[in-house]
C-alpha cells in the first residue's frame, strides 16, 4: 500500500515557550465541545506547569505539548469495549465514531498519554484527529502546527522519506514519549 | 461522588454476589447454604438481584446507556469481557434458583458451573482497573487481590448469613482466612498508593479495621462460642459489607477522584 500515509508530528521542546496557542487554537478551530480539550500543555520534568525545575544557577522551564500520539497499536483500540475507537489504515488516525461510542470513558483511562477525552456536551469521547477533516482534507496543517508562533510542531508524512518528520526520525533526532508502553506513538519529541 | 457511585455499586453489589457464590460453592461442596428448605432457593435469587443492581448501576456510568449493548463488540476489552462474564453468570443463577426452587436444594452442576463464571467475573473487573495505565491509582498487580479477594471475604460473610448452623463452622474459618487475606490485600494496595504520592491512609485504615479487623474478629469469637449466632452472622456481614465499601471508595476516588 505505498499510496497509505502515516500522519506524524514532531515536537521541539527547546522551541515550545509554553503559550497554550496550540491549546487554544484546537479548542477554538475545532469546536471542542464543553469541557472536553485534545490539546494540553504540561511542564517538561517537573509536576507543575510554569514552576522552574533545577536548581540555581541552571533553572530549567520547559513544556511538553501533549495530544494523541496516533499509536500504531493503540490503547485506546484495544481497550474500547465498543469498538468506536478506530485506526484509519490509510492515514494512521485514530479516531472515535461518536455514533458507536458509549461513553464508558475506558479509553482515556488505558491511553499511556490520557488522550481521549469526554465531551460532557455530547456525552461521547472526543479526541484529536490530527484535523482530519477540517484541514488535512484541504492539505492544510492541523491547527495546533499553524498557529504555533515557536515553529515548535512540524507535521507530515513517516511514510515519505523527504519530509521534514521522517528526517527528524530517522536522524534519531526525535524521540517517542513512554515508549515502554509499546504502542508506538506517531508523535515524537526532540 | 457520582463521578464513582456506579462504579461503587456495580463492583461492590455483583462483586458480593459472586463472591458469594464462589465461597458457598468451594466451602460446602455445591450442597448449598440451606439444604431442602423454603430458603434454599433464597440465596442464588439473592446473588441475582445483587448482580442485577450491579449491572444496572453500570448504565449509569455510560454518557450513552442506551447503546451499551455496543459495549460487547470487542472481546479483547476487559469492559465486554464483563458483559460476558456477568451474562453468563446472570443465566446460571437464573437456572439455580428455578431448579433449587422446584427441586428444594441446588444442583451441584449447575453451582459449579455458575462459580466459573463468578470468577472469572471477579477476575475480569480486576485486570479492568489493572490496565488503566493513565490512572497510576488503579495501574498496579494490587488491585486484583485488592477486588477478587475483597470479594471472596465480604462474599464469606453473605454466605454464612444464609447458612444454617450446621454448617456455619467451616464458614466461620472461611470468614477468618479470608479477612486475612482480604487485609493484606488492602495493606498492599496502601503501600502502592504511597508509592505513587496518594495518601489514603486514614480511609484505609479505617476500611481495614472495620472491615477485614471486625469480620475476622466476630468469626473468631463465635467460634469460641462467645457471641449468639444470629447476632454473629448479621453483624460479620454488615462489617465486611461496610468494609467493601469503603476501600473501594478510597480506590475509586483515588483514580477519578469524587
Amino acid at each position: 500500500m505505498a499510496d497509505n500515509k502515516h500522519y506524524a508530528m514532531v515536537i521541539d521542546t527547546d522551541h515550545c515557550v509554553g503559550c497554550q496557542t496550540c491549546t487554544v487554537s484546537c479548542k477554538i478551530s475545532n469546536e471542542v465541545p464543553g469541557t472536553a480539550r485534545w490539546n494540553r500543555v504540561e511542564s517538561l520534568d517537573g509536576d507543575v506547569l510554569y514552576q522552574p525545575t533545577g536548581t540555581f544557577p541552571a533553572p530549567v522551564l520547559a513544556f511538553r505539548p501533549m495530544l494523541c500520539n496516533h499509536c500504531e497499536d493503540p490503547a485506546c483500540v484495544a481497550h474500547c469495549p465498543s469498538g468506536a475507537m478506530q485506526k484509519d489504515e490509510q492515514t494512521s488516525i485514530v479516531s472515535v465514531d461518536k455514533e458507536r461510542c458509549i461513553g464508558c470513558g475506558y479509553c482515556g483511562w488505558t491511553c499511556p498519554y490520557g488522550a481521549p477525552s469526554m465531551d460532557d456536551v455530547n456525552h461521547v469521547m472526543s479526541k484529536c484527529d490530527f484535523c482530519a477533516s477540517t484541514r488535512l482534507s484541504r492539505d492544510a496543517e492541523p491547527f495546533c502546527v499553524a498557529s504555533c508562533p515557536a515553529n515548535a510542531r512540524i507535521f507530515g508524512d513517516l511514510n515519505d522519506p523527504e519530509s521534514e518528520v521522517s528526517k527528524l526520525v530517522q536522524k534519531e533526532k526525535a524521540s517517542a514519549y513512554q515508549p515502554e508502553h509499546g504502542t508506538h506513538p506517531s508523535v515524537y519529541y526532540i | 461522588m457520582m463521578e464513582i457511585l456506579p462504579l461503587l455499586v456495580f463492583t461492590t453489589c455483583s462483586g458480593l454476589a459472586a463472591g458469594a457464590y464462589a465461597v458457598d460453592t468451594l466451602c460446602l461442596s455445591g450442597h448449598g447454604t440451606v439444604k431442602g428448605g423454603p430458603k434454599s432457593w433464597f440465596f442464588p435469587l439473592t446473588c441475582l438481584i445483587l448482580l442485577a443492581v450491579g449491572l444496572l448501576a453500570t448504565l449509569m456510568h455510560l454518557g450513552q446507556p442506551l447503546r451499551f449493548i455496543n459495549g460487547m463488540a470487542n472481546p479483547g476489552s476487559m469492559i465486554s469481557q464483563e458483559s460476558y462474564w456477568a451474562i453468563a453468570f446472570g443465566v446460571v443463577l437464573v437456572v439455580d434458583t428455578v431448579l433449587t426452587k422446584m427441586k428444594g436444594e441446588p444442583n451441584r452442576i449447575v453451582r459449579w458451573v455458575g462459580t466459573v463464571a463468578a470468577f472469572g467475573l471477579m477476575i475480569v473487573t480486576s485486570i479492568a482497573y489493572f490496565d488503566a495505565v493513565w490512572l497510576p491509582a488503579w495501574n498496579t498487580a494490587a488491585a486484583l487481590p485488592f477486588f477478587v479477594l475483597g470479594d471472596l471475604a465480604a462474599g464469606a460473610a453473605l454466605v454464612l448469613f444464609f447458612a444454617g448452623e450446621e454448617q456455619a463452622s467451616p464458614l466461620y474459618r472461611a470468614c477468618i482466612a479470608g479477612a486475612i487475606a482480604w487485609g493484606v490485600s488492602i495493606v498492599a494496595y496502601w503501600l502502592h498508593l504511597g508509592s505513587v504520592g496518594i495518601d489514603g491512609a486514614v480511609p484505609l485504615c479505617l476500611g481495614l479495621i472495620v472491615g477485614p479487623g471486625v469480620m475476622g474478629a466476630l468469626s473468631a469469637v463465635r467460634l469460641a462460642g462467645k457471641v449468639d449466632a444470629k447476632m454473629a452472622a448479621i453483624a460479620v456481614l454488615v462489617a465486611a459489607v461496610i468494609g467493601l465499601v469503603i476501600v473501594r471508595i478510597v480506590f475509586f476516588a483515588s483514580g477519578v477522584g469524587f
